[in-house]
């Protein structure tokens, strides 16, 4: 076993000039990189906060989620802004009692805000939602056309445009904050367990199974992507590339077969016999504590007495 | 393309979750039926499987990127029914655990994803394909060989993908129509369906589809030559 | 001339699992360095910093003299390759051949030139006869022996190998050491990760030792490191409970996963030990593997059963299931080892 003479030699590239000046546009291996790494972060930052110490993290979680859910759903009854942003507000006072800083939450926040109002802002025009004019951009005689694009006689900003281009901006941030109460006030795997309580028999495993392999299965997307990555001296063409990740998808998905046969050998030897269940225990109202009763009887009031106002 | 809260009304998601729960129902039956009790760690797999594969980018021509749902190519792997649950379960504990999709329109995201997409994109890929499954899991002999596999695959990845996001369009553009104020102002998605649809379809048609397309095609040439026993030409 | 200059580079991100703590060393053109730590010590990630496939939270990092701020620029990657831990990453064409073509293709060699390396690296690896086959088709060795040639491939000046000898059986594991060090001689820089302390005195010229608090705990020759017990210990890379055999072949490990008390004796003793076992015959070498695999089946299952707790703890039940597994079947093996032993 001889070492072949190429490879004794030196690469013979000169680095000397090589260096990054600005950054390169990040291509598709980084952007996938970049999503794996705002999933664990995001998944990190859940178990950081949710540690805190405040009145919903004391709460029972089946309790908690369970009442929050119904939150979001009578605030998507709600017809006024007014009522929308009485959920707002509940919902920014909840987080500080619930020692989440507003200024993380706002930052969490913030993405889903631009990206609303950027979607919403058109729709206060006259263009899309017609109605009262509440001021006057452009008039003319006619409709007349700019090319294949045809000109509206007016456009105007309009009041119901305003109106529902705000109801959806409150609303859509509003309940996302309730949702973000759920995640940032519960640790993670608590949280699944919640929601597979919830579930019917087998529904159950298969989630809190699901949920466990999906960790699992980003890691090694990190690795595989980074292997192709460390290889990637040019750029190759994009049927190249897309080939690459097709066999890197390809490959996940035997790693999650082979993974599946060997889970069903251990539920063999384990004698599960096919019956694949996880037990929850059952809602017992001495588990409950006292906070528990003041925050059901609260939340009931206060969703009653919302979906009571909306029906008006 | 998953809906958030907000968008859509009681109505619109309240009719997509009492259509969804039925469905949801079925599939396990026909799940049970189909599939031994053993293999259900392949439902949980499948469907982080489904979960995971919507973070590999992958590039088209141009310099744009985009993801794949996979819900063609799952179903095809591991049969729709089984496809439908496992994708279903991938987007709920999206929207909960992740707060990606909202959680009253689940129902929704479910329906135009979970099953208008998996079915239709199954559909076709039958259609074309002409094949009569075995029991699922994987594919199995064949009657047009390994292309017409593929080709059939290609166009009903796309077109299934397409049929989400058409549905998508419809169920936003119909909110001014169904839940207005008193003063007629909209108070969900306030697009009507002459923009909702060519805004959402355009994209899909010309980069999400052929994306969905490629990875599909290219994800069963790989498991053809790496797993030869799952796919037979 | 310095090839990597690493001051004070800290990552932190997944918490404290993975992460690297304000780590300062430099690496000279054409040196070998061994990187020791047990597993979670963040050694990996150093090898991803080095490769630029991550970029540090605080501190600089210059690789040929260049300070890298905007990432790796893509003449380094002709210049730096990566050995993954698990070899799976980085293989991901159809078959070996496109697999070791690859990087030569990238680089702009013409077609004879990379066939011809091609056939060299299928030669050097003894690989030949999988030339066709597909990379998901090869066993854990034979895979790690292509992603070492898609490494060797572009003819690298830097090599970073991520445990290239776990998973390999003895043979294997002789020939990649042996590889190693006629790379060295060939001027290569070559900076290896490893848990297995038998190994660094073979492959390196310095060993930096990384602490379960992914810190940099020691610094020196591998002779020096082996003596240096405490540290050792700290970094938790070997049992306070000593065991022994006399008849340790120490030339090239066999046994990569656990570290032998005597290692931080002192080196006559195994020079002596290799002495003695040079004369032995494989049947005499068999019979002493053969006691200490029953001795070390015993004591692992002890360990399989340890873990198997500690994953359970951490909800990780199928883990737990698959060790419980093992430690079923690691009966099963001590009798094949017992009857082994007794046709002998």
């Amino acid at each position: 076993m001889e070492i072949p003479e190429w490879l004794k030699k030196q690469s013979g590239v000169d680095s000397r000039q090589s260096t990054v000046i600005k950054r390169p546009k990040e291509n598709f291996l980084d952007k996938t990189l970049r999503h794996v790494l705002s999933f664990t972060e995001d998944i990190m930052f859940n178990e950081t906060v949710s540690a805190k110490r405040g009145i919903l993290q004391g709460i029972e979680p089946r309790l908690k989620i369970l009442s929050l859910i119904i939150f979001i759903i009578v605030l998507s009854l709600q017809r006024s802004i007014a009522g929308i942003l009485i959920f707002l507000i509940v919902s920014l006072s909840l987080m500080s009692l619930s020692g989440i800083p507003l200024t993380l939450f706002l930052k969490r926040l913030l993405p889903v805000f631009l990206f609303t109002t950027i979607i919403a802002f058109p729709a206060s025009f006259s263009f899309i939602v017609n109605g009262d004019p509440l001021l006057f951009l452009y008039r003319s005689d006619a409709p007349h056309n700019v090319g294949p694009i045809e000109i509206p006689a007016v456009i105007s900003l309009t009041r119901q445009g305003v109106f529902s281009a705000l109801t959806l901006i409150f609303r859509v941030i509003t309940s996302v904050s309730i949702l973000f109460l759920i995640t940032l006030t519960t640790p993670p795997n608590r949280l699944i367990k919640t929601i597979t309580y919830f579930m019917p028999g087998t529904l159950k495993s298969i989630v809190s199974v699901s949920y466990r392999y999906i960790f699992f299965l980003v890691q090694k997307v990190e690795q595989l992507i980074m292997g192709i990555k460390s290889r990637s001296i040019s750029a190759v063409s994009v049927p190249v590339q897309q080939r690459l990740v097709a066999s890197r998808i390809g490959l996940l998905f035997s790693l999650s077969l082979r993974l599946s046969n060997d889970l069903e050998r251990a539920m063999e030897a384990r004698g599960y016999n096919y019956k694949f269940e996880v037990k929850s225990s059952k809602f017992k109202v001495k588990d409950f504590s006292g906070a528990d009763t003041i925050w059901v009887i609260v939340s009931i009031i206060f969703a009653g007495v919302m979906l009571w106002k909306s029906l008006e | 393309m998953h809906i958030p809260d907000g968008y859509l009304g009681p109505i619109t998601y309240g009719s997509l979750w009492a259509a969804i729960i039925p469905l949801w129902v079925y599939a396990s039956k026909k799940i049970k039926e189909t599939m031994k009790a053993s293999r259900i760690p392949l439902l949980a797999m499948a469907s982080a499987f489904s979960f995971v594969i919507m973070m590999f980018n992958v590039p088209v021509p141009g310099g744009t990127t985009g993801h794949a749902t996979g819900s063609t190519l799952i179903a095809i792997l591991i049969g729709p029914w089984a496809a439908s649950i496992a994708l279903s379960i991938a987007l709920i504990i999206q929207a909960i655990a992740f707060g990606d999709g909202g959680i009253t329109a689940i129902g929704a995201n479910c329906f135009n994803i979970a099953f208008a997409g998996v079915f239709g994109g199954y559909g076709i890929y039958r259609l074309i394909s002409g094949f009569n499954p075995p029991s699922p899991p994987f594919i199995k002999g064949g009657q047009g060989g390994i292309n017409s596999h593929l080709i059939g695959a290609g166009i009903g990845a796309y077109i299934g993908i397409n049929i989400s996001a058409l549905l998508t369009a419809i169920e936003l553009g119909i909110q001014p129509l169904i839940h207005t104020g008193a003063d007629g102002s909209p108070l969900y998605s306030p697009f009507p369906l002459s923009i909702t649809i060519p805004a959402i379809m355009i994209g899909n048609l010309l980069i999400f589809g052929i994306i969905e397309a490629v990875v599909t095609i290219l994800v069963l040439i790989y498991l053809r030559k790496s797993h030869p026993e799952l796919i037979r030409g | 001339m310095e090839v990597f200059g690493i001051k004070n580079i800290s990552y932190t991100y997944k918490g404290s699992k993975n992460a690297i703590d304000n780590i300062s060393f430099n690496v000279r053109d054409s040196e070998s360095i061994t990187i020791i730590g047990t597993n979670g010590s963040g050694k990996s990630t150093l090898l991803y910093l080095l490769d630029g496939l991550i970029e540090p939270e605080s501190g600089s990092l210059s690789v040929f003299g260049k300070i890298i701020r905007n990432g790796f620029p893509s003449e380094f990657r002709q210049r730096i390759a990566l050995l993954f831990q698990n070899p799976q990453a980085q293989l991901f064409s159809l078959s070996v051949w496109d697999e070791l073509s690859f990087g030569p293709v990238q680089i702009g060699l013409e077609k004879d030139e990379v066939a011809g390396r091609v056939d060299d690296l299928l030669r050097l690896l003894e690989i030949e006869h999988l030339r066709d086959r597909g990379p998901w088709d090869l066993s854990m060795g034979e895979m790690k022996k292509v992603a070492l040639g898609t490494c060797l491939s572009i003819n690298p000046d830097i090599l970073l190998l991520d445990e290239p000898t776990s998973g390999l059986d003895p043979r294997s594991q002789v020939d990649v050491i042996d590889m190693i060090q006629k790379l060295r001689e060939s001027g290569k820089t070559i900076i290896t990760a490893t848990h297995d302390l038998a190994l660094i005195e073979d492959i390196s010229d310095r060993t930096l030792v990384l602490g379960e608090n992914h810190n940099l705990l020691r610094e020196g020759t591998p002779h020096e490191i082996l003596k240096d017990r405490e540290a050792l210990l700290t970094a938790n890379l070997i049992h306070k409970h000593p065991h022994r055999h006399a008849w340790f072949i120490h030339d090239h490990s066999h046994y990569a996963e656990h570290e032998h008390e005597h290692l931080a004796e002192s080196y006559d003793i195994n020079n002596a030990i290799k002495e003695v076992t040079g004369k032995m015959s494989d049947i005499d070498k068999i019979k002493k593997l053969l006691e200490h695999w029953i001795e070390h089946n015993r004591s692992h299952r002890d360990t399989y059963k340890e873990w198997a707790g500690k994953m359970e703890t951490l909800l990780k039940e199928e883990e737990a299931n698959i060790l419980k597994k093992i430690v079923e079947e690691t009966g099963e093996i001590d009798k094949l080892f017992l009857r082994l032993k007794g046709i002998l």
